[in-house]
């Protein structure tokens, strides 16, 4: 084969490995900021209406157990999460777990919008717990992509399961039952 | 020499000289180059998004997130796989085992889309564009080599057969 193919085709190697070299840097210079808050890293400031008036905030966590949905009413995996949740709002008191599923309507809804929607929703099946409402940065804090996107929190604050999509409500009691037992 | 080195050349023999370069190759030369093209393109083209499931991973700590990344590796093997079919298509039979070695112009354009989107030169494209271009100019080549690309003899199923 002539020297030019030799010369092209070490050419091809070196963009190849120019190219992984510099995303592999680029992406782990930024590797604490990729994808979402993950377990065990600190929980970020966020404060987010709730429908029936008051805030849910970051200052809240520490006392009892809580589970924090993102979800929207157009999305159907999040409305069957919903119901599971409320099974486990039935299952434990409110002041051992707390349940929070924070509206994250999109699409160019306002919060005021989604206020009403989100409580309408709630009327409508009846759900016993907490609704918020986020105007986008709660979820950017938590590096929420998709959702359903779950998290459970322990009593002292700490991030200790990330549910990404839709999951059982039989893996997401696990993590609470757990969670809960600790003392 | 070495089989590496080997793939260089034929690589680069696709990209400066494809039509030579393919008329050139004995039965046996480049029958694994689909399998390291398919490598070449994860490294090339979508290590930060390899960083990127690397990142969930660590941050979700359970099987949700190997699996999430298992299916976003998957999806970035998509396009060449899809390409590797249209130029055995392309090719059509008898010279199909040259997809593989056809991929080199995806290989060449990918990554240097890539490189010149994470060094700021051209910062926002689509993600779907060194797909879309490195499958076209694959299928480009594939058409412009298919005539020189001599056709394999059919493969006997047993050996007494290939006398």
């Amino acid at each position: 084969m002539s020297r030019r193919a030799v010369i092209a085709g070490w050419a091809l190697v070196a963009v190849v490995a120019a190219s992984a070299i510099h995303s592999g840097v680029v992406g782990a210079l930024r590797f604490d900021r990729m994808g979402p808050l993950g377990v065990g890293r600190e929980v970020p400031e966020f404060r987010v209406p709730l429908v029936d008036g008051g805030e849910f905030r970051r200052a809240d966590l520490p006392g009892r157990v809580h589970v924090v949905t993102f979800w929207a009413t157009w999305c159907p995996y999040c409305r069957d999460e919903l119901d599971d949740l409320q099974a486990m709002a039935d299952r434990w008191p409110d002041d051992a777990v707390r349940i929070v599923a924070v509206n994250r309507e999109g699409g160019g809804v306002s919060v005021g919008e989604a206020m009403v929607m989100a409580r309408q929703y709630r009327d409508a099946k009846g759900l016993g717990f907490g609704i918020g409402v986020d105007d986008g940065r709660m979820g950017k804090a938590f590096g929420v992509g998709g959702i359903p996107h779950t998290v459970v929190f322990d009593r002292t604050g700490r991030l200790r399961e990330v549910f990404q999509g839709r999951v059982s409500g039989e893996r997401i009691a696990g993590v609470i039952d757990a969670v809960v037992a600790e003392r | 020499m070495s089989a590496v080195l080997h793939w260089v050349e034929r690589q680069g023999g696709m990209l400066v000289a494809p039509r030579r370069t393919a008329a050139a190759l004995g039965d046996d030369e480049g029958r694994r180059d689909g399998r390291w093209a398919l490598v070449v393109w994860l490294l090339g083209v979508h290590t930060y998004d390899i960083v990127e499931v690397v990142a969930r991973i660590v941050a979700l700590r359970n099987l949700d997130g190997v699996l999430g990344g298992a299916a976003d590796l998957a999806f970035a093997l998509l396009a060449p796989f899809v390409t590797i079919f249209a130029l055995e298509l392309g090719l059509g039979t008898g010279r199909d085992h040259r997809a593989g070695t056809c991929l080199a112009p995806m290989l060449a354009v990918g990554a240097s889309l890539r490189l010149v989107q994470t060094t700021g030169l051209w910062p926002s494209f689509p993600t779907w564009l060194p797909g879309l271009v490195g499958a076209a100019a694959a299928i480009g080549v594939a058409l412009y080599v298919r005539s020189a690309v001599p056709v394999r003899r059919a493969v006997p199923v047993r050996p007494e057969e290939a006398s």
